[in-house]
């Protein structure tokens, strides 16, 4: 069985060959793609796990196409980026990417970020599968949100840091716990994926995303998320 | 000499010819006196005035014909027409002066004005302090100018003649702001100063001039200096800029080309270490990897390095007979290893004359268009380059089948570092490459254009067979 299904969508052939190769390696299943528009058909035969996408390609760029991807909320996305800038980084996480790697890269660090991205934070024992919070009620089965008659769709990783910030309610989950917890014992600085990743939560769970009642910040140590939790 | 001869004139005019008495006649010399003031200088007025006394006194006073005179009354008019024709002559003659002192002064201002002017319209052909001092000499018809300037301690001369020997006194001038004049020679040395700072010395010969013109000229040429000083530090920032530009352009590109390349060695390598253990093939597909984009990498820094070797404004062409089809589908092929196998169809429908070019560059040349119409263009649709004959040359269409160029930029894709806002963010590029391409182009005395609409796009290329002044 394979550890997972990986697309990978780069237009340099000779990084789809190298990703081909290594990844089949460590045990997933591949299939490529030559650009957005082909990574979009591939993507409905192929039901990949991940997506591995690079952001600079002719006709539909990797920011496009991960937001057509993102409408698939169950997907993981790493995006690949030439660009070691903070609004590089911004940018294709606001699209949707679950995470970015810099080209260059080694293959084990694409490795720790594939198995990060592929993580999904255990469900504790005790824990329903659908909680109600004020007139917020959150479906970890479905993964899915309502407020109001509204329904949201999560991520994953939107799913998982709402589940682990619940089983913390009122209590403040500093960052590097939350990152640990989240994406894996690689990661622990990366202070400004979790406001990205925040930001969005907060988009669909919040009545007022500027001014949050359920996940608040606590500056300079992490967030806390608010509220009465009861079984629905 | 035409004082005593307007004298005589009078004397005989009022004695011989009409019959006046002394009065009338007294007038008339007055009226002399004021003219020849007028008209000559003080001292003929000053003659005239004596000479006109005593012509009065011998011919029309009583006793007629002898220096003397009986009636006292006489005595009187007599010291009082000398007192007048004295006393107007001077009137006359500050008058004059005040005259021809206006037309001086308005001369230098013209002057005054025509050197500003003059300055401003230097041009940066030759060096400024030269041609200013040429100026100068031309316009206040100087025969000698010489200008030392503290900055850079150079003497700049201009004028028929020469100045020679005052160098150190322009020296002190320019240094301690000190002034020398030596009317007998009509030489003055001054200082230039900007400010109370003295920034250079000026030595004018050939003319005296008013102080104030001189501080005037001194003046003017400190502002002239201060001009072009400000003017060249303007464009050594904006040339400093430029190439700072380029720089961070052109590191920028090369990092986004170069990483391609490297992060595929460094995802086999680091693969290869991390599990050594791997079954062989896949091993060996690593390392066909590496090997494959490590020369890739080489290719992209020799093309990188020949292109900044390149002068955009002086290609050396060293010219062989070539082939070009043969040379066409070398470049294709060369591209091929990294790019998909994507096809690049060479279509050569008559054979085209062999033509003199330089083999190595019209090769860069090409693999920048190919390598424009790879970059923009979707990954399955093909590219072709259409050889023909032009009759007294070649020409090479290369077409892609990407977005297309938007008009207003198919004018300025060729200009050095321009990309199209569209695209570059999103593809990696130095907006070297076109504008390298059209100076080989026009170094074969060839021309580059773009056609391009939504769908499709071609850049035609066409060489005369021998290019002007290009011999074997």
């Amino acid at each position: 069985m394979s550890a997972g299904r990986i697309l990978v969508v780069d237009d340099e052939p000779q990084i789809r060959r190298i990703m081909r190769t290594t990844l089949t390696g460590a045990g997933y299943e591949v299939d490529d793609a030559k650009s957005g528009e082909e990574a979009l058909d591939k993507f409905r035969d192929f039901r990949p796990d991940l997506v591995l996408l690079d952001i600079n390609m002719p006709g539909m760029g990797g920011v496009e196409t991960c937001r057509a991807l993102r409408t698939d909320q169950d997907v993981a996305i790493i995006m690949l980026t030439v660009h070691n800038t903070e609004a590089a980084k911004v940018e294709a996480l606001d699209a949707g990417a679950d995470d970015f790697i810099t080209k260059p890269f080694s293959t084990p660090e694409l490795l720790a970020r594939i198995r990060a991205a592929l993580r999904r934070v255990p469900l504790a024992p005790s824990s329903a599968s659908r909680i109600r919070v004020g007139d917020l009620t959150i479906d970890f089965g479905a993964r899915v949100v309502m407020r109001g008659g509204a329904t949201f769709h999560l991520t994953p990783k939107e799913l998982d840091l709402l589940r682990y910030l619940t089983q913390h309610a009122n209590e403040v989950v500093p960052h590097r716990q939350l990152l640990q917890a989240v994406w894996g014992p690689d990661y622990g600085d990366e202070v400004r994926y979790l406001r990205a990743f925040i930001k969005t939560l907060r988009k669909k769970i919040e009545p007022n995303p500027d001014h949050p009642q359920f996940v608040t910040t606590e500056p300079w140590i992490g967030y806390r998320f608010n509220g009465i939790i009861e079984p629905s | 000499m035409i004082s005593l001869a307007g004298v005589a004139l009078v004397t005989w005019t009022g004695s011989a010819v009409v019959s006046v008495n002394a009065t009338t006649v007294a007038f008339g010399y007055l009226l002399l006196v004021l003219i020849i003031a007028t008209v000559w200088g003080y001292v003929e007025a000053i003659v005239a005035s004596i000479a006109s006394t005593l012509a009065f006194n011998f011919f029309f006073l009583p006793p007629v014909g002898t220096l003397t005179i009986t009636d006292p009354q006489n005595v009187v008019s007599l010291f009082s027409f000398l007192a007048t024709a004295l006393v107007g002559s001077r009137l006359s003659m500050t008058a004059k002066q005040r005259a021809l002192d206006a037309a001086a002064r308005q001369r230098d201002v013209e002057r005054l004005y025509t050197f500003s002017r003059a300055i401003l319209l230097i041009e940066k052909s030759e060096s400024f302090p030269k041609q200013l001092v040429r100026k100068l000499a031309e316009i206040f018809e100087l025969n000698a100018v010489v200008l030392y300037e503290r900055r850079s301690e150079e003497f700049y001369r201009a004028g028929p003649s020469d100045f020679e020997g005052q160098d150190d006194q322009l020296k002190d001038a320019a240094l301690q702001g000190t002034s020398f004049a030596d009317p007998v020679r009509h030489r003055t040395i001054s200082a230039v100063r900007l400010g109370s700072e003295p920034i250079a010395g000026l030595a004018l010969q050939g003319s005296v001039m008013p102080d104030s013109v001189v501080q005037g000229i001194g003046n003017l040429v400190a502002i002239g200096l201060e001009r072009s000083r400000a003017q060249d530090l303007a464009a050594q920032v904006e040339a400093a800029q430029q190439s700072e530009k380029l720089r961070t352009t052109l590191l920028d590109a090369m990092a986004h080309e170069f990483k391609t390349p490297l992060t595929s060695v460094i995802a086999a390598t680091s693969a290869l270490l991390d599990s050594p253990d791997q079954p062989l093939p896949s091993r060996v597909e690593l390392l066909k990897i590496a090997d494959e984009e490590a020369h890739r990498l080489k290719e992209l820094i020799d093309d990188t390095v020949d292109m900044g070797r390149l002068d955009a404004t002086d290609i050396r062409v060293n010219a062989e007979p070539t082939n070009i089809e043969d040379l066409v589908r070398e470049v294709a092929a060369s591209m091929r290893a990294d790019r998909d196998n994507r096809p690049i169809q060479v279509i050569c429908a008559e054979s085209p004359p062999a033509i003199l070019a330089d083999r190595r560059l019209l090769k860069l040349a090409i693999k920048q268009l190919l390598d424009n119409a790879l970059k923009y263009s979707p990954p399955e649709t093909p590219i072709t380059v259409q050889i023909g004959n032009t009759g007294g040359g070649i020409s090479i269409a290369v077409t892609d089948h990407g977005k297309g160029i938007p008009s207003q930029e198919q004018s300025r894709v060729f200009e050095r570092m321009y990309r199209s806002p569209a695209v570059s963010r999103q593809i990696p590029g130095s907006g070297l490459g076109l504008s390298i391409a059209l100076s080989i182009v026009r170094a074969h005395s060839g021309e580059l254009s773009v056609t391009s609409h939504p769908g499709e796009t071609t850049f035609l290329l066409t060489l005369p067979a021998e290019p002007k002044g290009v011999t074997l």
